[in-house]
């Protein structure tokens, strides 16, 4: 892995890591489930978040909106 | 007892005991003792029920006897004893749901077991399974862990193991199963038995604990496809009360003029990693079609052999989060590491994840809507049902070749494919190895064509011995 994916790579841990913290919240069980479970649980968030990243390089209509310029009237200079 | 009972009786399918009812030669009577002495002497070290009704049994069983003296059985199952997963409500039994806070006992019957009663089947109890049918081993420390019955030392699988164990071991002579993900099929296919998932709203789910509701499919598991088909023929049905039944255009078990003149699609790219005796039965199940008049193709599904998965785990963990919720709440400390873990993620997962998934759910069914109609005239999809035998149960056991979150191209994509997509689906051993363990093939078909995968399944069937009557010792295992 060169800089940027290590980088990447923590970052989308970290988000995991959140998410999972604000299910247990949300779920009402904060203090309730061993960390195994935890972390568990964020693996799963960290490899889902990594397939639909893929997702979205197949898949461009999934990604931020990019409308070919072709399609579009150019704007008065 | 004439040569005709004992234990004999137990290796016999539903329609050949019925024969036997219709004839005289064997009575309700007999057959409901011969399976009940079988599950006292096995299920010890199969662990495939979690409560049985014995003294009722007999009663239904003495009343189904009378039934046939007199030439008026009350439907077409009468006198055959069944057995039910442990998530759906059978009058007079507490439900588990396989977890470690059952529910009181039911006062009614689910919708498909009150249909299998009306036809005179009888119930001899309910069976294991994992933990809220949220997992493929069947591993369960709350209710027992099913054995495999061609070898106590393997997982049976899951969800539905104990269904999948019963049916196979001669407890009973077919079963009802769930499944949402791939949790009839599995366990079958690991067993040896017939395991069948009809269209997604052919059979009522109503009253059976849900995991994922736009998932969650009942179906079959029985010794021959002929009763697959005749079980599936009786719990089929429209119900109001669930909002997922629709009224079906087709029947389930058109008559067809078996495979001669079918399209059988091979989806090659997908089989990657199969093991090899497992690939050579399934060529030569390809070769058994082409002889009965089937042309086989191969094609590709370049999208469903990428995104099934992760589509399907996606759906599966969300909505078992949101059915789940109140009672995570108020017990979390009750359930399993393994169901906690998905339930937290399903919960964790954003809207935008959930859009994703959907979206290639949609794709998904429409490349298969493709390969059926118009662009590919497909009639049928046939691959291994599992990419290698059943494993050692031990602690940490896995499901060989299951990868929920992968984007790789693989054969784990086709067993989610039907149910993700609501597709009829099922499986039949057609060998087995060195070791008797079965080396199944799945097969399926477009929506409501399940009498087409009936006939595919019926036409590459091997025999379906019943397991040994002794087992070799099972060793310790935790459960």
């Amino acid at each position: 892995m060169d800089e940027q994916q290590v980088q990447d790579s923590t970052e989308a841990s970290h988000d995991a890591s959140r998410r999972v913290r604000r299910a247990v919240s949300d779920l009402g069980v904060d203090g309730r489930i061993r960390p195994s479970v935890l972390e568990d649980a964020t693996a799963q968030v960290v490899a889902c978040a990594s397939a639909l990243r893929a997702v979205r390089e197949v898949f461009p209509e999934f990604g931020p909106i990019a409308i070919p310029t072709s399609h579009i009237e150019r704007s008065p200079e | 007892m004439s040569a005709e009972h004992g234990s004999h009786l137990t290796d016999l399918t539903a329609t050949g005991i019925l024969a036997r009812y219709r004839d005289g030669h064997v009575s309700p009577v007999e057959v409901v003792e011969t399976h009940l002495a079988r599950i006292v002497e096995l299920d010890k070290t199969l662990r495939a029920f979690v409560s049985t009704r014995a003294d009722e049994a007999r009663q239904e069983a003495a009343e189904s006897a009378e039934r046939w003296r007199q030439g008026a059985p009350i439907g077409p199952l009468d006198g055959i004893p069944v057995s039910i997963k442990d998530l759906m409500a059978v009058l007079g039994l507490p439900m588990t749901g396989g977890s470690a806070r059952p529910w009181p006992r039911a006062t009614t019957d689910g919708h498909a077991v009150r249909l299998l009663r009306a036809a005179g089947a009888i119930i001899l109890g309910t069976n294991t399974l994992h933990e809220y049918a949220f997992g493929g081993t069947g591993v369960n420390a709350h209710v027992g862990t099913p054995r495999n019955p061609r070898d106590p030392t393997c997982i049976a699988g899951g969800s539905s193991g104990g269904s999948a164990a019963a049916v196979a071991a001669g407890l009973a002579v077919g079963a009802l199963g769930t499944e949402t993900g791939n949790s009839i099929r599995r366990p079958a296919a690991f067993c040896g038995v017939v395991g069948f998932k009809p269209t997604f709203g052919r059979v009522s789910r109503s009253g059976v604990v849900p995991l994922a509701p736009s998932l969650d499919h009942v179906g079959v598991l029985t010794r021959s496809v002929p009763d697959a088909a005749l079980f599936v023929k009786v719990i089929s049905g429209h119900d109001p009360s669930d909002s997922g039944s629709r009224h079906a255009p087709i029947e389930p078990t058109r008559p067809m003029r078996g495979v001669d003149g079918l399209l059988i699609g091979v989806p090659r790219s997908m089989l990657r990693g199969i093991d090899h005796g497992i690939a050579r039965a399934f060529e030569d199940a390809l070769v058994t079609l082409s002889m009965k008049g089937a042309r086989v193709i191969d094609f590709t599904l370049p999208i469903a052999s990428r995104w099934t998965a992760i589509a399907s785990s996606i759906v599966m963990h969300a909505e078992a989060a949101v059915i789940h919720a109140d009672r995570f709440r108020s017990d979390a400390e009750s359930y399993g590491e393994d169901v906690a873990t998905r339930i937290i993620s399903g919960q964790a997962f954003l809207g935008a994840d959930l859009a994703r998934a959907n979206w290639l759910r949609a794709q998904i069914a429409a490349e298969l809507d493709d390969a059926f109609g118009h662009l590919g005239q497909i009639d049928a999809i046939v691959a291994p049902a599992v990419p290698a035998t059943a494993p050692v149960l031990a602690p940490g056991a896995f499901v060989p070749g299951d990868a929920p979150w992968s984007i790789e191209v693989g054969p784990f994509h086709l067993q989610r494919l039907p149910s993700l997509i609501g597709l009829p689906a099922g499986t039949v051993p057609v060998g087995w190895s060195r070791s008797s363990m079965p080396m199944p093939l799945m097969a399926m078909a477009a929506k409501w064509h399940d009498s087409t995968v009936l006939t595919v399944l019926e036409a590459v069937c091997a025999a379906i011995p019943t397991a040994p009557s002794r087992f070799p010792s099972v060793g310790e295992f935790a459960t």
